[in-house]
């Protein structure tokens, strides 16, 4: 392998950003559709996403690991629809009160988590094996398939979502609640599911990310989801928050700059730099790219 | 008739003479208390915690031995120093203040025991940190601080010369910017140096990416011969794993510290022909002939099976290279402190005179060999070994004797006053 | 009645170290806090303000301590730099961040505390990253007097010092006019405009002075405790450590906002029930103040 940068180098680098440009926008995205539905800037997204990992990996050994990523981000997107239903109602809160909720359902999720991880395995990190071995050949480099395959699923949910969204009742309800609620509610619009629904959405979009992306960090604990959660608003709100568009255009951007950066650079500097540049769009159009001017 | 001043002046006077001799109304002597700056929590938890059974282990084994100057010794615990410097530093402040512990067992953590060290010397209280890099005993440390084991140095030093005669010369470092990490890459990057080898560094955030790839993808096969890794032990895990999705494994030589791997079973795939240096071998088998019926009575006492698992739970990997530090420093306290008759912290600096320039002889108290202890840098030396991980268990390939981890030291701490 | 009761708080806080050992330890810790809360509880109490990155301010004037004692300037000078640093920072931030409204300030205030925390975990040759820096405190030189750091008393009268002086600046401004124009963008932004009240200057101004209140707050923990590192920028503690700081905004919240002493109220009640579940249930902590928080919130509403 040679370190200069060559075509293999390139290759793998620009498929490694694709790859997790596509996880970060489903996180991001389902930041962004939580926003714009509920107005609350989800802070228990990473909690969803870690729920998400933990349930996929208790869930392998019965399950096999494609069902039980198929079947964890259901189950937390109906707590999530739960919560939503709980806490929220048909209810929309002021700005801090929602953060609290957010903040506090954080908490609470991942104490639960960690006690619950600690009594029945005595372990906090567990490592996630691999579904499939599929080591792709790039010059004398290999790519994991699997990365290929969460690629795959990744971008078949999204475009997914994005037809429910702008083309179903459903979506149309929810880009009503988001656009003027009261007008939504008048008109007939069901305020209590859409919300309800929009946030177990958000938390399901973020529970697949989780599960998906086990193999790839190769293992599980109940703080994962705090990094995450941090880089996650920080894209959703530079994406625009509301807008689903921005979220995937920036989420690609961070992932491109942080791949690029690393293999051209320092590890240390590609962190750093990515997020100078997301902060850069935040200077210059402070409602994020995809958001409405204030 | 006894007046009441007389009768006052008399208790006094007898509450005082009781509490200046020590001794409870019962006429037992004072315990001595060995405290123990503790993480529960955070990269280090599972370190802390055998740590802290060694350490009882060998109180236990003390008090059998009749105690220190005929007195029980007793173990006290710190709040958790939640692998955080500033926590681990309250911690040990709690520690030595309301538990009034006469000598701490440091934490794990390197950082910590950095951020530690100036508050020994101003509590004047006799500090063991068990993390292993350099600075602890270089720039960081001082007259109170004493490393019961060696540092990422004194490694280096002795296998080096085997390693570039063995391995290769041309090395990648990949390595954590945590202390434990940077000294590794730069005391080995010296080394290469000057022998005129090539190194290529490649510094990881701390906490590590979720994703490794990208960093694998930076090293250089075609000018590498040893690649190298300096990261906690989780984050070991995860490099080789990333390293194995490569082949790594089988293209190059893969060499690390066994701090790296000290809480993880050998029997997987990507630890597979890895090399390993250490200060104690994992499995009993592996130990030297003349050594091992006090390993057998060590591993028996902290709850060690022969193959270095956890006697309790024998899926659980007991860090066994790690902590000989916690128990010898235990029997350093007993022997310095018999030699001079410690009797309370007025006596310390007596104490540490008679550290300074100790040698242990090899036996139950120090199972890991004979030993000595130099005065101008406080740290210990003692044997190393090289391991391989062949057929899913470590085998020793070679003994490196303690004077070959003799490096020159900038520090002279017999110099500083108490 | 009231200046009885003041007295008989301030005479018992200077002599506690006398009557209890420990307490120096808790009590460091109460002021500092709450002198970190008192910050945010200007800038949101009173002035409609809510900052989630508030540790910028607090880590800024840690790390300007820091690195001037590390360069051995003496106590003052490394206060001072810790304190410039701050409202540097602030003023930067402030001037960017306050003209958003609403729920685009709070997230400005939160993206702003991410990038720097994330920027201070790489920039780690600077800030030491998660091991952080360790160094010696200059002594406070007071003509007759050396005091060290080294000594929990002088620890606890600086941390005791620090939260006086910021209850006496938060005091003052509260009282004075600009304190009536503070509540005025608090309770209506337009009509306070329409009035002729300077709303931007306005703002700026109580971001900058909270700014500065957390930096003090920061300097002196950081010179209490000879260390720093990166983590201090990192909003929201409460989410990964077992054992956390107590959250000036939780304080605030359960101390009661736009009160005087609420943030130091809150602050105890966090520290006390901190101190209640550490032996005996860690995890107990964290699970109390996620309720507390819905509760709150919910309350709110």
């Amino acid at each position: 392998m040679g370190v200069r940068v060559n075509m293999d180098l390139w290759l793998v680098t620009l498929l490694n950003a694709l790859v997790w440009g596509l996880l970060w926008a489903l996180l991001a995205l389902g930041l962004s559709v939580i926003y714009g539905t509920l107005r609350a800037l989800n802070l228990a997204h990473g909690a969803f996403y870690m729920l998400g990992a933990l349930l996929s990996w208790a869930l392998t050994p019965t399950l096999s690991f494609w069902g039980a990523a198929l079947v964890a981000p259901a189950i937390v997107g109906l707590v999530g629809v739960g919560l939503a239903w709980l806490l929220w109602g048909k209810r929309e809160y002021d700005p801090l009160t929602a953060l609290l909720l957010t903040f506090g359902i954080m908490l609470i999720l991942q104490q639960l988590a960690t006690i619950f991880l600690q009594a029945t395995t005595g372990s906090l990190r567990h490592s996630v094996m691999s579904p499939l071995r599929w080591p792709i050949p790039v010059g004398d480099r290999f790519y994991e398939g699997y990365r290929l395959v969460v690629a795959a699923i990744a971008g078949v949910v999204l475009a997914g979502f994005w037809g429910i969204w702008s083309r179903t009742r459903w979506g149309c309800a929810l880009r009503a609640v988001r656009d003027n609620r009261e007008l939504a509610r008048v008109v007939g619009v069901p305020v209590l599911w859409a919300q309800a629904g929009a946030f177990g959405v958000g938390a399901a979009l973020a529970a697949l990310a989780g599960a998906l992306v086990g193999p790839i960090t190769r293992e599980v604990s109940p703080t994962m989801g705090v990094e995450v959660v941090l880089v996650s608003v920080l894209l959703a709100v530079a994406g625009g928050l509301g807008s689903l568009g921005g979220a995937l255009a920036v989420a690609f951007f961070y992932s491109f700059a942080e791949n690029l950066l690393t293999a051209l650079a320092d590890p240390m500097l590609a962190r750093a730099g990515a997020l100078l540049l997301i902060g850069l769009i935040l200077l210059v159009r402070p409602q994020g790219l995809g958001g409405e001017d204030r | 008739m006894l007046t009441r001043r007389e009768f006052l002046r008399t208790s006094t006077a007898a509450t005082v003479t009781f509490w200046l001799f020590g001794t409870t109304s019962h006429g037992q002597p004072q315990p001595i208390r060995i405290g123990h700056q503790l993480d529960r929590t955070g990269a280090v938890a599972l370190f802390g915690k055998w740590h802290n059974r060694a350490l009882d282990a060998a109180i236990k084994l003390v008090n059998e031995q009749r105690g220190i100057n005929g007195r029980p010794v007793e173990l006290a615990n710190s709040d958790d120093a939640q692998t955080k410097p500033d926590a681990g530093k309250d911690a040990f402040e709690k520690l030595v203040t309301q538990k009034r512990a006469d000598f701490v067992i440091g934490s794990v953590f390197s950082g910590t025991n950095i951020a530690t060290a100036p508050l020994a010397k101003a509590l004047k209280t006799v500090y063991f940190p068990q993390g292993i890099a350099t600075e602890i005993t270089e720039k960081f440390g001082n007259r109170y601080v004493f490393k019961s084991y060696h540092t990422v140095r004194a490694a280096i030093e002795a296998a080096h010369a085997w390693v570039f005669a063995n391995l290769g010369k041309r090395f990648t470092i990949v390595h954590s910017v945590i202390d434990l990490g940077r000294s590794q890459a730069e005391e080995w990057a010296e080394k290469i140096r000057a022998a005129g080898g090539s190194v290529q560094l490649i510094p990881v955030p701390f906490p590590a990416p979720s994703d490794l790839f990208p960093i694998i993808q930076k090293i250089d096969l075609s000018q590498t011969d040893v690649l190298y890794h300096a990261f906690t032990a989780v984050e070991t895990a995860r490099f080789l794993q990333a390293a194995l999705d490569q082949n790594l494994q089988s293209r190059v030589k893969v060499l690390g510290l066994i701090e790296g791997i000290d809480i993880l079973s050998t029997a997987e795939p990507w630890l597979e022909g890895t090399y390993f240096i250490s200060g104690y071998p994992r499995r009993a088998d592996q130990v030297p002939e003349e050594l091992r019926a006090f390993d057998r009575e060590y591993r028996r006492r902290v709850g060690i099976s022969a193959e270095g698992f956890s006697l309790e739970n024998p899926r659980e990997v007991v860090p066994i290279a790690d902590l000989f530090g916690s128990w010898q420093a235990v029997f350093l306290i007993k022997q310095a402190a018999e030699l001079v008759n410690w009797r309370g912290k007025a006596d310390t600096p007596a104490l540490i005179q008679a550290l300074e320039g100790l040698t242990m002889p090899a036996g139950v108290n120090f199972p890991q060999g004979a030993q000595f202890l130099r005065a101008q840098d406080h740290l210990v030396f003692h044997d190393h070994y090289v391991e391989r991980v062949e057929g899913g268990q470590l085998k020793v390939l070679v003994r490196l004797p303690r004077e070959q981890s003799l490096y020159k030291t900038s520090a002279d701490y017999t110099k500083e006053e108490f | 009645m009231k200046r009885w009761a003041v007295l008989g708080a301030l005479g018992g806080a200077v002599l506690l170290p006398w009557l209890w050992d420990r307490a120096m330890l808790w009590g460091s810790e109460l002021f500092i806090w709450g002198l970190m809360a008192l910050s945010l509880n200007l800038l949101y109490g009173y002035t409609g303000l809510l900052s989630l990155g508030q540790g910028v301010y607090f880590a800024l004037g840690a790390y300007g301590a820091a690195w001037a004692a590390f360069y051995n300037i003496n106590f003052w000078g490394a206060l001072g730099a810790g304190l410039l640093c701050a409202c540097v920072g602030a003023l930067l931030v402030g001037w960017v961040s306050v003209r958003a409204s609403g729920y685009g300030f709070v997230v400005v205030t939160l993206v702003t505390a991410l990038v720097c925390y994330l920027l201070a975990l790489s920039a780690d040759s600077i800030t030491g990253g998660e091991d952080g820096m360790s160094f010696r405190s200059p002594a406070l030189t007071v003509p007759g007097l050396v005091l060290s750091v080294q000594d929990l008393s002088v620890r606890y009268y600086l941390a005791l010092g620090a939260f006086l002086v910021g209850l006496g600046v938060v005091s003052r401004v509260i009282k004075s006019p600009l304190g009536l124009a503070f509540r005025a963008v608090r309770d209506d932004e337009i009509a306070a405009a329409f009035v002729g009240y300077n709303v931007f200057a306005i703002k700026l101004f109580s971001f900058v002075v909270a700014g500065v209140l957390a930096g003090l707050a920061g300097a002196v923990w950081a010179i209490s405790k000879e260390f720093v590192r990166a983590g201090l920028f990192q909003p929201f503690g409460a989410f990964l450590s077992a054992q956390p700081d107590p959250d000036p905004l939780i304080a605030v919240l359960v101390g009661g906002v736009g009160r005087l002493l609420g943030p130091l109220v809150g602050t105890g009640i966090l520290l006390g029930l901190r101190e209640l579940f550490v032996g005996v249930w860690p995890q107990g902590y964290a699970l109390a103040m996620g309720g507390a928080l819905i509760f709150l919130a919910l309350k709110r509403s």
